[in-house]
């Protein structure tokens, strides 16, 4: 658990600077400057009711993140209430408000190092909400290790601009950055291991990675969680779990899991639940033979699954298989395949000539699947020297698909491990060109709209794009 | 941490620091403040001449280093004991002028490297390139290491960290009509020429007995001419040397084997060090009380390039 330090607003107000701030932080005079000041309706009569004032107002930069703001209040009445921060007076952010009590603690997110941040305290009370006056408090400078990336261009196709990214390379940490590319939140992996996936979980409160143990040592693999103020960690031994993870709904986290039998290896989907149980949901030996289907004989990881999402709406499962070049539905309930499309296992007839003949898309690793379509990161082979982003449509019934769209980067980049794709709402396609360390975002008509970059010998894995700090639910 | 940084942001400028216009002092803070600047840093450029082997191309190559007892910067080196990982690297647009150059003032992004691929030798002085890997990846060497491909690179590393700890870099050249299939890796020295300039830097005067707290924070220029960045700093480096700055000049690669003592610090995150209250991996630090000549070293274990960000020569006073 984390331990607190709580930092006596007294100290905070004798070193700023403006001029609210330079006001005794007693109770009373936080209820009174704050009416004057607040935009927020706080009360027709100008009386303020003292039990819905906040007082008591502490905040303190997390221990473990020096980005984290943690702000502590009480009132005297039970009262919900939320925080407004940012870079001036004018805030911009909004916490979500506490549960209705009298104590509250809130977190500001999405700051990045050595800022002073501007907040304000407002309490939601039963019949007017009232704010504090503006306090301020700077946090503090990143840690060494984490070296600056490079991000150009505009961040306009997802409203927060925030991406959780892992870092493999110079350094091993899961960050948070902002679209300026600022690191706006971090932990460092200290453990021996393949960082490959991290979320932020849906309520906002954690973020989740996993760490698949190192070549030889698959068995020592785990699932952490983080809080948000990085001062709570609970590990997961997750044995054999690699490549990828996905979140459920309900908070369940499914992973790929290595199964070895008679030296060779294949997949399954495992899930762990929130209250721990874990539960195979699909075996991949149990639904093909390696020799039947025509793996190359010599392939020891006959599927390699490199890549899982979760569709809650079908209640199914899709999972990449780099061995099989396939990318297959998977009904959660039965663990049963319904469809697979491309490589070994291809069901459909690509009008373009492809399908399992040509194999149009090559050692994929992330996909999207969309509306009727469906957005591969495809690495291809190393001769082709070089990777793309590439959209199929496809029919089901009808078993057939064909490309749409796709994107090489100019110059060309070839990624020989990992890659991910993720579509916005507005056509843009964020490409992650993960072994060489550089983000794009792509316009449907391949214009660069955004680029981030990272220093030589820094890569990432798979990258999750998140619109708010604060989670989507 | 918080009361730190609140403490420092009302604190006054330092009483008794006699700063020059460039913010270098003359004489020490009577409170101990140090502050280094652009004007105390050393200058350093580092020019990389590797050996580029002529390879066959298109078939597996062998690489071999056991008669490798030199580093690049001309240190003695042995090669079992010293060569922990061994890479190998491919730039497809990079010519190895340019790449040699980026290593050099740390200019390269990932995004300029198609191939990273590695392999642990243990005890052996001998591998195939087909047994290099990145985590499951092969490199699948036969088909692509052809003329025109790019440049290859191969650095013999002391730990395993990407592009950092290199103490023998050499470039593998696929070349239509060439036969050879053994890339041979000798002498390192001299790959790495360099000049450094210590001799027209501002001195950093310091109170012999403390106290030392030393602030970074002024600093835009590492000293290899690029912006510094803070975060890049994870370690201070004290050292006396009973020589002149000149022989400190003419001979920098070596600075830490000619160094009489030398006290070494973690730095996890700031600008600022109580060098008196200043943790591992050294005893704590006695002063200066020594005869000879002090350095003052902000270094980057986690660089390409192992030269300090900032060095500078120390008056005690």
């Amino acid at each position: 658990m984390s331990t607190m330090r709580s930092l006596p607003l007294l100290v905070l107000f004798a070193c700023t600077t403006t001029p609210d701030a330079e006001k005794d932080a007693d109770t009373a005079a936080l209820g009174d400057s704050g009416a004057g000041d607040s935009d927020v309706d706080t009360d027709d009569t100008g009386v303020l009711d003292p039990a819905e004032d906040p007082f008591d107002i502490t905040a303190e930069i997390s221990d473990y993140v020096s980005t984290v703001v943690i702000v502590r209040w009480t009132t005297e009445a039970p009262t919900a209430g939320r925080v407004e921060f940012g870079t001036s007076d004018a805030y911009g952010h909004v916490t979500p408000s506490t549960e209705v009590g009298t104590t509250h603690e809130v977190l500001l997110l999405g700051m990045t190092a050595d800022t002073e941040v501007h907040f304000r305290v407002i309490t939601e009370g039963a019949t007017r909400e009232v704010p504090s006056p503006d306090l301020t408090i700077t946090t503090e400078s990143l840690p060494s290790g984490l070296f600056p990336t490079r991000a150009t261009g505009t961040a306009a196709s997802w409203p927060g601009g925030f991406q959780v990214v892992p870092l493999q390379g110079t350094t091993y940490a899961v960050v948070i950055l902002d679209a300026d590319g600022h690191y706006v939140w971090y932990r460092f992996v200290e453990e021996v291991g393949n960082l490959m996936r991290a979320f932020m979980t849906d309520d906002g409160k954690e973020v989740v990675y996993c760490l698949a143990g190192p070549q030889g040592q698959l068995e020592t693999g785990k699932i952490v969680r983080v809080s948000m103020d990085g001062g709570t960690v609970v590990e997961t031994p997750f044995p054999y779990i690699d490549h990828d993870m996905t979140a459920l709904p309900d908070g369940t986290i499914a992973s790929i899991v290595v199964e070895t039998r008679d030296g060779r290896s294949a997949d399954t989907i495992v899930e762990l639940a929130p209250d721990g149980t874990t539960t195979e949901v699909f075996n991949a030996w149990d639904n093909w033979d390696p020799d039947a289907i025509g793996v190359f004989p010599g392939e020891m990881n006959w599927t390699h699954g490199n890549a899982l999402d979760y569709d809650p709406v079908e209640d199914a499962y899709y999972l990449s298989m780099k061995s099989l070049g396939s990318l297959v539905k998977i009904d959660r309930g039965t663990g049963e395949p319904q469809w697979a499309i491309n490589g070994l296992l291809n069901e459909f007839e690509f009008s373009d000539g492809g399908g399992g003949g040509g194999e149009p898309i090559a050692m994929h690793h992330q996909f999207e699947v969309l509306d009727g379509t469906i957005l591969f990161f495809e690495n291809g082979p190393m001769g082709r020297e070089y990777s793309r982003a590439v959209e199929i449509e496809y029919d089901v019934e009808a078993r057939t698909a064909h490309e749409i769209w796709s994107y090489i980067s100019d110059p060309m980049l070839y990624v020989f491990a990992k890659g991910d794709v993720h579509r916005f709402d507005d056509g843009v396609t964020q490409v992650v060109w993960s072994s060489s360390g550089q983000i794009q975002n792509v316009s449907p008509e391949g214009e660069v709209t955004w680029q981030l970059d990272l220093d030589l010998g820094q890569a990432m894995t798979f990258v999750q794009v998140i619109d708010s700090m604060y989670g989507t639910r | 941490m918080v009361l730190l940084l609140l403490a420092l942001a009302c604190a006054k400028a330092p009483d008794g620091a006699a700063a020059d216009t460039d913010g270098a002092a003359d004489v020490p803070a009577a409170d101990g403040s140090v502050p280094l600047t652009d004007a105390n840093n050393f200058a350093y450029e580092g020019v990389l001449d590797a050996p580029s082997l002529p390879l066959a191309e298109l078939t597996d190559v062998a690489l071999e280093w056991s008669g490798l007892t030199t580093d690049l910067r001309c240190n003695a080196l042995d090669p079992v004991a010293d060569i922990d990982n061994t890479a190998l690297l491919v730039f497809p647009y990079l010519t190895e002028e340019e790449v040699e150059a980026g290593l050099s003032d740390d200019s390269l992004d990932q995004a300029d490297l198609a191939v990273y691929l590695s392999y642990l030798p243990g005890d052996t002085t001998r591998l195939n390139l087909s047994n290099m890997s990145f985590f499951g990846t092969d490199s699948e060497i036969e088909g692509r290491f052809e003329a025109g491909s790019g440049t290859w690179m191969v650095l013999l590393t002391t730990g395993t960290e990407i592009a950092v700890g290199a103490r023998m870099m050499a470039f593998l050249r696929p070349t239509v009509g060439e036969t050879a299939t053994e890339a041979s890796v000798t002498d390192g020295c001299p790959v790495l020429d360099f000049t450094a300039d210590l001799t027209t830097l501002a001195h950093v005067p310091v109170l012999r007995d403390g106290p030392w707290r030393l602030d970074w924070s002024a600093l835009t220029r590492d000293g290899h001419g690029g912006g510094f960045e803070p975060t890049r700093v994870d370690g201070v480096m004290v050292a006396r040397f009973d020589l002149t700055v000149q022989d400190l000049q003419d001979n920098f690669l070596d600075l830490e084997s000619l160094a009489a003592e030398t006290w070494r610090y973690t730095i996890t995150s700031g600008t600022v060090l109580d060098l008196g209250a200043a943790s591992g991996p050294s005893d704590p630090f006695p002063g200066f009380d020594g005869e000879g000549v002090w350095a003052l070293a902000l270094t980057c274990g986690t660089c390409p390039n192992p030269a300090p960000l900032f060095l500078t020569i120390v008056d005690p006073q």
